[in-house]
């Protein structure tokens, strides 16, 4: 190459530039979809011993990231549940995109930080919901990640039913949507919510993407699911569109449960919690027709029973920590019973898990409420065949006592069902009335 | 372009032959293997570890394989003296040194290729099924390569092996963190904006690697990427012309040396 080509080699050089820098300006928006936050993904891996950090650093993260969570299950088996917090931190930093982690994760903070009496510690029920949130914005193309937020937290867990219909909402206009998971999902969680012609919608809609996918899927193995989900979608349909009917005549005129709640304390810090409640139901209820015979008293109806700060509010979700230091000072109690002949009685010991500041029951406010509610919209609280009676969110009930019809659904985070007739007592104690040693009765 | 045809021939078969870059390929290929012996994991978790350590081995395994084949190419030329012969033949500088880089190109993605069919073939034995976006991010790591090869071989004019090795190894560290010098180079009110410029400066003239790594959205498929097919082409076409400025750096350079 002759010497004169050297002014135009450098030129083209130059030139080439254009092109790259152009190139790289379009490239650097989309590159966010193909790897995790760094300044997250430094953080985890300051956070991890010698082999897995050299291991994250030079490109194997998702990697180093599924051995840790598989390290996270042994921690599981063992009963090491403290120990798991930080790992599923350190994982979904290492790989915001590992859907089981978040989901597993969630759950695991829900649901198994137990007291003796395996009632689950409601103190890190917000922090679940946080990390879940923070999966979702990591992957906001994931309906299965809203779905789960809806259903095993909001539906479930906490019985927040407007909030659950919102996730679900939101999981169905992502492209992929599961009928079942989703979309059945959402139907309950609107009947839930009190709005059952949205619901019966819901389920129309589920019957006609049902068929839909089986169409599409004809030959295909997994046309199976699908066929499954119909048969469901239709009954369900059915079931909701002729209770719909029905029950608009059939909860009038509202029946007076009779409710009467009473705690005593037994020991220090253990309380029994007896009442009464009548739930009626049929058991010989003819879905084609309306027809049933005399409204019976019916077991199968659960109260829920809440022992809190008296200032307690619960927070709104905040960001997941890497030691996800709940407030320690809070002391929760949720449980509830079951109603049999009209009674119900729970047995409430938290002696045994008030081992100092990090236990459940530290009893460090000065006054703490008691509340003991029956919630008709609660599927687990209230049996189809008493719903018939009353209502879908408690239309069919009244109490002389105890009758809230102000909406706010206990122990949610503000959550409000317009019409909502719930039946509750709240009882108020004092620190004293918590570590009083005599037997005492609260009315 | 018969003389840089035939040049590449020879650098490829000359780099077939040299030990070092074999026991790469087979230690990369035995580590494929192996985590396919994952079998205990949950089928999510075993495919996440297998996919992401696949990917990975084959992108180390090409990076030690581009560099120490890059690094040497001209060097060991010189240093045999071989390069009077050659030379001295109708052969221009230009083109001996284009021949050099597609010789040792050609050697890279047979590595990368063989690699890749192994691993497409263990995660189909796996999964039963083929996945497009597998044989994507290998073909994106081959484009990595060849921008990494460009690099090693416009220092390799210039500086020793030795030096050639961290500088290489240093640019290639450097523009993997592309998404580092893009949020140092984005405008904020808290940002000195002459700082701010001079990453940007940093971010624009840096061959960016990091482009290329395309892993997360292949080892979870619910992960939803828009206009995959864009990304691609862009993506090649840069590095196709950042290969381009560094060989062009590179002749403008060797046309000059004494050698």
């Amino acid at each position: 190459m002759a010497s004169s080509n050297r002014p135009a080699l450098i030129f083209a050089i130059i030139v080439l530039f254009i092109p790259v820098i152009f190139l790289q300006a379009k490239i650097d928006p989309q590159r966010q979809q193909f790897e995790p936050n760094l300044a997250n993904k430094n953080k985890a891996i300051s956070q991890l011993p010698i082999e897995f950090a050299l291991g994250a650093a030079t490109g194997f993260s998702q990697a180093i990231a599924g051995l840790l969570w598989v390290r996270t299950d042994e921690f599981f088996d063992q009963g090491d549940y403290d120990a798991i917090i930080p790992m599923v931190r350190i994982i979904t930093w290492l790989d915001p995109h590992n859907i089981d982690v978040y989901e597993t994760g969630a759950w695991h903070l829900d649901y198994n930080f137990t007291d003796t009496s395996q009632r689950s510690d409601r103190r890190y029920v917000p922090v679940a919901v946080a990390l879940l949130e923070e999966g979702i914005n990591n992957n906001p193309d994931v309906s299965e990640l809203y779905a789960d937020l809806a259903f095993t937290h909001f539906f479930r867990k906490i019985g927040d039913y407007p909030k659950a219909v919102y996730w679900y909402e939101k999981a169905q206009q992502i492209p992929g949507w599961d009928v079942t998971k989703v979309g059945h999902g959402l139907a309950h969680a609107l009947i839930a919510d009190g709005q059952i012609p949205q619901a019966i919608d819901e389920w129309k809609y589920c019957v006609q993407q049902h068929q839909l996918r089986i169409n599409q899927m004809k030959g295909s193995g997994l046309v199976y699911a699908e066929e499954s989900g119909l048969t469901v979608a239709q009954k369900n349909l059915e079931e909701t569109e002729a209770r719909y009917k029905f029950r608009q005549t059939q909860t009038k005129p509202p029946f007076d449960v009779g409710f009467s709640a009473t705690l005593t304390r037994i020991a220090p810090m253990v309380f029994i919690v007896t009442g009464t409640m009548n739930a009626l139901g049929d058991n010989k209820y003819d879905l084609t027709t309306g027809q049933h015979s005399a409204w019976v008293p019916t077991d199968g109806t659960r109260v829920d029973i809440r022992l809190q700060d008296a200032n307690y509010v619960i927070p709104n979700a905040t960001t997941f920590a890497l030691s996800n230091n709940i407030a320690d000072s809070v002391t929760i109690l949720q449980d509830s019973a079951s109603v049999r002949d009209g009674k119900f009685e729970k047995k409430l010991d938290m002696s045994q898990d008030h081992l100092g500041s990090l236990s459940m029951y530290s009893f460090t406010a000065p006054s703490y409420t008691v509340q003991v509610w029956y919630n008709p919209a609660d599927p687990s609280s209230t049996p189809p065949n008493v719903a018939d009676r009353f209502g879908w969110i408690g239309e069919g009930i009244t109490d002389k006592n105890y009758l809230d019809t102000s909406g706010n659904i206990p122990a949610t985070a503000g959550g409000r069902i317009p019409g909502l007739r719930i039946i509750k007592k709240t009882f108020t104690l004092s620190r004293a009335d918590i570590f009083g040693t005599d037997v005492k009765v609260f009315n | 372009m018969g003389t840089v045809i035939t040049l590449a021939q020879g650098t490829f078969g000359e780099a077939v032959r040299r030990k070092i870059l074999n026991i790469f390929l087979i230690v990369a290929l035995a580590m494929i293997g192996l985590y396919f012996a994952f079998t205990s994991f949950s089928a999510r978790e075993d495919l996440t570890i297998t996919l992401s350590t696949g990917l990975g081995v084959i992108s180390l395994a090409g990076v030690f394989i581009s560099v120490i084949l890059g690094i040497n190419l001209v060097p060991s030329e010189i240093e045999k003296r071989t390069i009077y012969t050659i030379l001295s033949k109708p052969v221009r500088r230009h083109e001996f040194l284009l021949g050099k880089y597609f010789g040792g190109l050609l050697t890279v993605f047979v590595n990368i290729a063989l690699m890749g069919m192994v691993f497409i073939v263990l995660v189909w034995v796996k999964t039963k099924s083929t996945d497009n976006a597998v044989w994507e991010g290998v073909v994106l790591i081959f484009f990595q390569m060849m921008l990494l090869s460009s690099v090693a071989i416009l220092f390799s004019v210039f500086v020793s092996p030795f030096v050639n090795f961290f500088l290489t190894f240093s640019v290639y560290l450097l523009g993997s963190m592309s998404s580092v010098t893009e949020s140092l180079a984005t405008q904020n009110s808290h940002k000195n904006p002459i700082t701010t410029a001079f990453f940007a400066v940093i971010h624009f003239i840096i061959p960016n690697f990091g482009n290329f790594n395309i892993q997360n959205p292949i080892i979870h498929p619910d992960i939803q990427v828009q206009n995959m097919g864009a990304y691609m082409a862009q993506t090649i076409i840069y590095g196709i012309l950042y290969s381009a400025i560094m060989l062009l750096t590179a002749i403008v350079i060797f046309e000059k040396r004494e050698v």
